[in-house]
């Protein structure tokens, strides 16, 4: 519930997609080879689940303005260890969506740029951008919120 | 605060983050794959029914895919979460944490923890899902300086409960579906009550009308009397797919008919309007492709088609002139008798390496007007119910 609840920032949707992704698991049981733990490839099947959803729902925007996102990010941000999970989970869920994805993505999860290029049909480009602007608005949002 | 830390204590955050559901969800995904299961199921028995329906019917309305006790995702399916009770924190061990996941009648603890390793999941192309396929994620590099990564940290690798789960699931999945077996049957078809009445002057055994002075039977009488005709075989299978499968063996089937007739000896002598038995003996390659629809691991529903090749190895005749005096004929073998069939069957596996199954089918004989006359002779398309043991082995 928590890795929907970081991809759709709302609770309605995050409990949709973690419907979908049960349903999904339990009839895709028998592809399961065994390599890897069996809660990695659970979790990929969440995440794929969001990220189909996010698809569906034109939710993922990947045209990109890289030059605003270059070197934007301060060394001057309250320690996020001083933050509850809730304030976190809260400024994430503001996030744009697109942004939250690929934060979500190669933070969390750990994607490669390349991978989330491939998933979610954009540059790298755009995705180191997407991730950098997602850093800087939760610095902020810290930062507002300490 | 460089970007790596940030990340790092991102994560570190949230990584071991559980949230609660609402009561809704569990019995959402309950209904969700109940509605899957009736889709796929009414999908595939479309396709059966040409083969089989009518026979299928009542034995397909018995037949629920059960619910075996070793299938983690069923046994997860079926239990009643109690979703007022949010999941809590039961025992947290230096890397590994272990929730309790609350239901109406017991609590099932999980063990908490991050993949080292991320596997590709890959599509099935005879569904259409839209689950997208998932690339391999490798390791995330370790920088120098960098804290270890949340691939590489976390939690214990020994989750016993998912992982053995889901392995032994996978094993013993793998071994039902792709595997040689061995099959022990019979068969049975279907008989004409009573006497049959066949045309006068017809041929009795395949032979033409002008040999009518040389040793053999001849004026057969319009009303004969078939007996049930029978088969009995072995065969091997081999499945080279989960649910595509191969046959083949050797059968051997027995026609009997009875009916009143002549009979000229290679002596000269005649015996007219006479009970006359007559026993064929087949034996015959069959060779059958099998597509598996439903398969559990408590039964197996499979539709397949195929043909066969019969040879006559043996035809007798007793003429019977009397209590005490019986004479014996015997006819040359006949043309190869060509067939093909279309079923559908059941099988019921009593453990992974043994099942009975049952599988009736409709069966066509051609050239039959070659063939020394048999049920075959006057209905070529036939029914016919195949039961027999089944003995699995792995590759």
């Amino acid at each position: 519930m928590a890795v929907c609840l970081r991809y759709m920032g709302n609770r309605e949707d995050a409990e949709d997609i973690l419907q979908e992704g049960f349903i999904t698991l339990f009839t895709k049981l028998e592809s399961y080879q065994g390599t890897g733990s069996f809660e990695g490839w659970a979790r990929k099947i969440f995440v794929n689940t969001a990220l189909m959803h996010l698809r569906r729902t034109s939710a993922l925007d990947m045209g990109e303005d890289i030059e605003q996102a270059r070197g934007l990010f301060t060394e001057e941000v309250t320690p996020v260890q001083k933050m509850g999970y809730r304030d976190l989970m809260r400024y994430i869920a503001a996030l744009p969506s697109d942004a939250r994805t690929v934060f979500n993505m190669h933070v969390v999860e750990g994607y490669s740029h390349k991978e989330i290029a491939k998933e979610l049909g954009c540059t790298e480009a755009t995705s180191r951008s997407k991730l950098q602007r997602a850093r800087i608005r939760l610095q902020e949002m810290i930062k507002e919120g300490s | 605060m460089k970007e790596n830390d940030f990340d790092i204590q991102v994560r570190n955050l949230l990584q071991n983050a559980t949230e609660t559901v609402s009561p809704g969800v569990w019995s959402g995904v309950q209904a969700g794959l109940a509605r899957r299961a009736r889709v796929v199921t009414i999908r595939r028995w479309s396709y059966a029914a040409v083969a089989a329906a009518a026979v299928l019917a009542g034995a397909l309305v018995l037949l629920r895919p059960s619910v075996p006790s070793a299938n983690p995702a069923l046994m997860l399916a079926n239990l009643d979460f109690n979703t007022s009770q949010p999941c809590t924190l039961i025992e947290e061990l230096p890397t590994t944490k272990v929730y309790s996941i609350p239901t109406r009648n017991s609590v099932v603890p999980v063990a908490a923890q991050t993949p080292v390793e991320q596997p590709v999941i890959t599509e099935e192309k005879e569904e259409a899902e839209e689950v997208a396929a998932v690339p391999a994620v490798p390791a995330v590099p370790q920088e120098k300086g960098q804290a270890p990564s949340a691939q590489k940290n976390g939690f214990d690798q020994d989750s016993r409960i998912l992982d053995a789960l889901a392995a032994s699931e996978t094993a013993s999945s793998r071994r039902r579906q792709n595997a040689f077996s061995f099959t022990v049957s019979g068969n049975v078809q279907g008989n004409q009550r009573g006497e049959v009445a066949i045309a006068p002057g017809s041929r009795t055994h395949g032979l033409p009308e002008a040999f009518t002075n040389k040793e053999g039977i001849y004026n057969e009488s319009p009303e004969v009397s078939f007996r049930l005709p029978f088969s009995a075989g072995i065969g091997i299978n081999y499945n080279f797919t989960p649910r595509w499968g191969i046959g083949t063996g050797v059968r051997y089937t027995n026609l009997g008919r009875t009916f009143v007739g002549d009979y000229v000896s290679n002596q000269g002598f005649t015996l007219e309007n006479r009970d006359i038995d007559n026993q064929q003996h087949w034996l015959g390659v069959p060779l059958n492709v099998y597509f598996s629809i439903v398969n559990t691991s408590r039964w197996n529903v499979h539709v397949f088609t195929g043909g066969s090749v019969e040879f006559l190895v043996d035809n007798d005749y007793l003429i019977h002139n009397s209590p005490k005096d019986v004479h014996f004929h015997q006819r040359g073998t006949a043309a190869p008798q060509w067939s093909a069939g279309v079923g559908a069957g059941i099988e019921f596996k009593i453990n992974p390496f043994f099942g009975i199954y049952l599988d009736p089918a409709v069966r066509y004989y051609f050239g039959t007007e070659l063939q020394p006359r048999s049920l075959r002779t006057i209905q070529p398309l036939r029914f016919d119910i195949e039961a027999g043991l089944r003995f699995s082995v792995g590759k």
